[in-house]
């Protein structure tokens, strides 16, 4: 037989004929799948034992405990402890607490800034550089200021060891959201019994996105109508019962204008003074400047007359920053008025912390916008972070011109970049930190969030490091470490014999009894928790805060028309601090509309009309501070004449990788005197 | 085509409170952490990154709070347009737990299941996954990782199904049910807006909430018999699920 080259072909044919009739072609199909995947360019997870361990989140002062999934001696999750007595669960920002110790922008050691780029330096060599200043500082006469964004750890004390010992010491910090509480001069610290009051009324605080004990607020969200007033549609706002639009900068304007409708129903409400400062005020000017109809704040005000117990809470919007102290003493009157001041349901005493060590009082205690213009000589930056923005220009008033700034964040964040010195601190989880009462705390308590990973060899801890200036500057401080002080700071809070040990369990908390300091120092370092009694003490009634004459006569004044935009400025807690984000956060806020990043710029579009600009369009922000890019997007919801712009995360935070470039509200935000950046004009151009 | 039911079978599902949801974003970082989706690179943006699970805000007129919704594979019933399409077989029912599940190291990268998918729920890697710094040592050793070229989705945190089941099998408690199983997204919600259980349990919570006056599904109409739930006692937020409503003005900032 002989074979043709038909045959040839037709074998061939029924052969491959056949062949679809196989399990091959899949096979095959199946096999590009694999071919096509880049597997060697994966990274593949080390396997080890699982272990929980606790902890609690110290990026903003909420301090929420957290549970931390282990696999061999590396964090790989985190969940918020649901059945924490102060409130369950914990942020998108919290649950990557974990990968900041692993950070791009992680700071291994100490180092110089030379120009735009750093030089490492030895440890000693960056304390002499620190004592040489101080000395210098000593003999000039300028100052030597601790900036301390969490005030009240034993690293606080630590500080005011080290500059009661100095004759220059300056002990600043900036307010935050107990700013309102403050500005009522009570001796006694304050918080708020949220659990009885029916109306809380948000003068820009971010009340339901991250503000005080989150967890707290929204245990009691149920039973609380929340008023937010806010210049642009916040995620608060968005939330809230009621939403009150009005103008920037003019929140005072309306916590007067709300108290003058409640006094002149009824003015046993005010004491005389506030009496005589509220009949003074025009009403219509004060609902001109707010932008409100005067009919609509004054069913506000019935509402909250009829919605008491109602507190009025201002401020600590981490982007948009504090209210100006005369805008905070408003607010305050308010509540005065509202006869929420040492009420159940109101305003309620809460007893102060018991600290250890000495701390000091040879020191000057101020706000940042308190400390003189040009008068600091060494600025030593903490590492704690509050998780709220400080514009660079606030703090750069007060440096003399050849100042040093030190920073000891552990991170390259937006202060770091700029200070002539880092001296990282652990980062988060790699030290021992304090957890203490939030702002709308009405109860003190205690908690330790403890190291789960070993701390590099160029990170030095703040206590060790006030030791080793103290030594090469001759102040005498206590010789006790970070560890030793805690403990100390327990035997305090346990000497006292107030409230409860709790300590956490599988099921949840159980009351504890530790036989001594040291046994109560291991329960609250394996996540329990120390919760005082209630304060029964009375409050000052007959303190009632005032707003300057000059913020009276100001809000009694129509808006000046101008012809530059406002910048309402914002951000959520723990995003626009000294600390970066995790690049995961872009889930958030690259990946979803969920969250405006710094990028992104909000006008109406009739605003944007009048400008000639369109929605996506590349612009510059420029103001007398500074410029920042920025594409455009419409938003109907913000009144004409703003713009609206995130405060952060910051870029590099995100994208470490990228070129750096100066964007969101921090690059554009202005300081006033009184360490505010609300009043910020912006002119925006395309690009 | 109706499959068969494994003995023992459950039928895991979800109902998300959107008057409890507060729109954190908690849920979708849980997400992203537990089962290594990696950080956006700097092209990505919401319609080419990749998202198991993204909350979107919805606002209408006259209306002052806004509503936001977690949207994330609706696990759909027999009906699965996604596993009807795929010709790879990349997307699996599971008969014993009515999850369906995306097998990564068999898909070819067509697309067709996003194509298919009404709820937009998938997500394709553009790129090669990359953490920046050491980042990748805090990956997940329990999720493998997924490379440039593949469709990814929620799974509804299954390898914690299968960790639930080995634990009580080796606890000798039997392997069928494992009560003790819940996504990260669950876990982690500080709200308390997500319950998370057996459908076909008529006295687990999933299952009352599922059948309680204001639940509802997305897209019923379609009729892919989805196991993810949602509830609102707010009436324009339901009239918005099956599409055809328009979403007021449906904007947000920040």
């Amino acid at each position: 037989m002989t074979t043709t080259r038909r045959d040839l072909l037709f074998g061939l044919g029924g052969g491959f004929a056949g062949l679809a009739l196989t399990p091959v072609p899949w096979k095959l199909l199946d096999d590009v799948s694999i071919w096509t995947q880049h597997r060697r360019a994966l990274p593949v997870p080390a396997r080890g034992p699982v272990a929980w361990k606790a902890a609690a989140c110290t990026l903003c002062p909420g301090g929420c405990a957290l549970r931390v999934r282990c696999v061999g001696p590396r964090p790989v999750s985190i969940v918020g402890e649901p059945r924490h007595p102060l409130g369950g669960g914990a942020c998108a920002v919290g649950l990557t607490l974990h990968h900041l110790a692993y950070h791009p922008l992680r700071l291994a050691g100490p180092a110089r800034r030379l120009g735009d780029r750093r030089e490492p330096v030895t440890l000693d060599s960056a304390l002499a550089t620190i004592s040489s200043a101080i000395a210098a500082a000593g003999r000039t006469r300028q100052s030597v200021m601790v900036l301390d964004r969490r005030p009240g750890r034993v690293v606080s004390q630590a500080w005011l060891e080290l500059l009661c010992g100095l004759p220059n010491g300056v002990y600043a910090t900036v307010p935050g959201e107990e700013a309102t509480l403050a500005a009522f001069g009570q001796a006694t610290p304050l918080g708020i019994d949220l659990e009885h009051t029916r109306t809380l009324l948000s003068f820009g605080a971010p009340v339901l996105d991250g503000w005080g004990r989150p967890g707290r607020v929204l245990g009691v969200r149920g039973g609380l109508r929340v008023v937010q007033v806010d210049a642009w549609r916040s995620a608060s706002a968005a939330l809230a019962d009621e939403w009150v639009p009005v103008a920037p900068g003019s929140e005072g304007a309306l916590a007067l204008a709300l108290a003058q409708v409640l006094v002149t129903a009824d003015p046993a409400r005010a004491p005389q003074p506030a009496r005589a400062a509220l009949a003074a005020l025009a009403p219509a000017q004060l609902a001109q400047r707010i932008g409100l109809e005067p009919q609509r704040i004054a069913a506000l005000a019935q509402a909250l007359a009829a919605g008491r117990p109602a507190v009025a809470v201002g401020g600590g919007e981490a982007g948009a920053g504090p209210l100006s102290p005369d805008n905070e003493r408003a607010i305050a009157l308010l509540n005065v008025v509202l006869g929420s001041l040492g009420h159940e349901g109101g305003i309620v005493a809460r007893r102060p912390l018991p600290e250890a060590g000495r701390g000091g009082t040879g020191a000057t205690f101020a706000s940042l916008a308190e400390v003189p213009e040009g008068s600091v000589r060494v600025a030593l930056l903490d590492a704690a972070d509050d998780g709220r923005a400080l514009p660079w220009p606030l703090l750069a008033r007060t440096l003399a011109r050849d100042a040093l700034v030190v920073s000891l964040s552990p991170f390259d964040g937006l202060l770091a970049r700029r200070a002539s010195l880092v001296v990282p601190a652990p980062a988060p989880l790699e030290g021992l930190d304090e957890i203490l009462p939030t702002a709308d705390a009405a109860l003190a308590s205690y908690a330790l969030s403890s190291p789960l990973l070993p701390q590099p060899a160029g990170a030095l801890d703040a206590v060790a490091l006030v030791q080793r200036l103290a030594a090469a500057t001759g102040v005498a401080v206590d010789a006790a470490n970070h560890q030793q002080r805690v403990t100390q700071r327990v035997a305090a809070i346990t000497a006292t014999g107030r409230g409860r040990l709790l300590a956490r369990t599988g099921a949840g908390y159980e009351a504890a009894k530790p036989a001594d300091a040291d046994a109560a120092f291991a329960l609250l370092a394996q996540g329990g928790v120390w919760i005082d009694a209630p304060d029964t003490s009375s409050l000052d009634a007959g303190r009632c805060p005032l707003p300057s004459a000059a913020a009276l006569e100001a809000w009694s004044r129509p808006a000046e028309a101008v012809a530059d935009l406002a910048l309402v400025a914002f951000a959520a807690r723990g995003t626009a601090g000294s600390t970066p984000v995790s690049p995961l956060l872009t889930k958030l806020y690259q990946e979803s509309d969920l969250r405006a990043a710094t990028r992104v710029a909000a006008i109406h579009p009739r605003t944007a009309g009048l400008l000639g600009l369109r929605e996506g369009q590349a612009v510059r922000l420029e103001s007398a501070a500074g410029a920042a890019s920025a594409s455009l997007r419409f938003d109907e919801r913000l009144a004409p004449g703003r713009v609206a712009i995130a405060a952060g995360p910051e870029p590099s935070a995100l994208h470490p990788e990228a070129k750096r470039t100066e964007s969101g509200a921090l690059a554009v935000a202005e300081s006033g005197h009184d360490g505010t950046w609300r009043q910020t004009r912006v002119r925006i151009r395309e690009a | 085509m109706e499959r068969e039911k494994t003995e023992g079978a459950a039928r895991y599902g979800m109902v998300v409170d959107l008057d409890r949801c507060n729109g954190c974003g908690t849920c979708s970082v849980a997400c992203a952490v537990e089962n290594n989706v990696p950080p956006a690179g700097e092209r990505a943006n919401a319609r080419n990154g990749i998202s198991w699970l993204r909350v979107q805000r919805v606002e209408a007129a006259g209306e002052a709070r806004a509503a936001f919704v977690p949207m994330l594979c609706q696990q759909c019933g027999d009906k699965t347009p996604c596993a009807s399409v795929c010709p790879q077989n990349a997307v699996e029912l599971d008969p014993g737990s009515g999850i369906v599940a995306q097998v990564p190291v068999r898909c070819l990268g067509c697309r067709y299941c996003m194509a298919a998918c009404p709820y937009h729920a998938r997500s394709f890697n553009w790129w090669d996954p990359e953490w920046p710094g050491r980042l990748a040592e805090t990956l997940n050793p329990e999720v493998s990782t997924r490379t440039r070229g593949v469709v990814e989705k929620c799974s509804f945190c299954s390898h914690r199904l299968q960790a639930a089941r080995a634990a009580l099998a080796a606890a000798g408690k039997g392997a069928a049910l494992a009560a003790e199983y819940v996504p990260a997204c669950v876990e982690a919600c500080p709200a308390g807006a997500i319950s998370f259980g057996n459908l076909d349990d008529p006295g687990s919570d999933v299952a009352r909430l599922a059948q309680a006056p204001g639940s509802f599904r997305l897209l019923e109409r379609l009729g892919t018999g989805s196991k993810v739930y949602y509830h609102t006692e707010r009436e324009w937020v339901r009239r918005l699920a099956d599409g055809r409503a328009a979403a007021g003005d449906g904007r947000n900032h920040g």
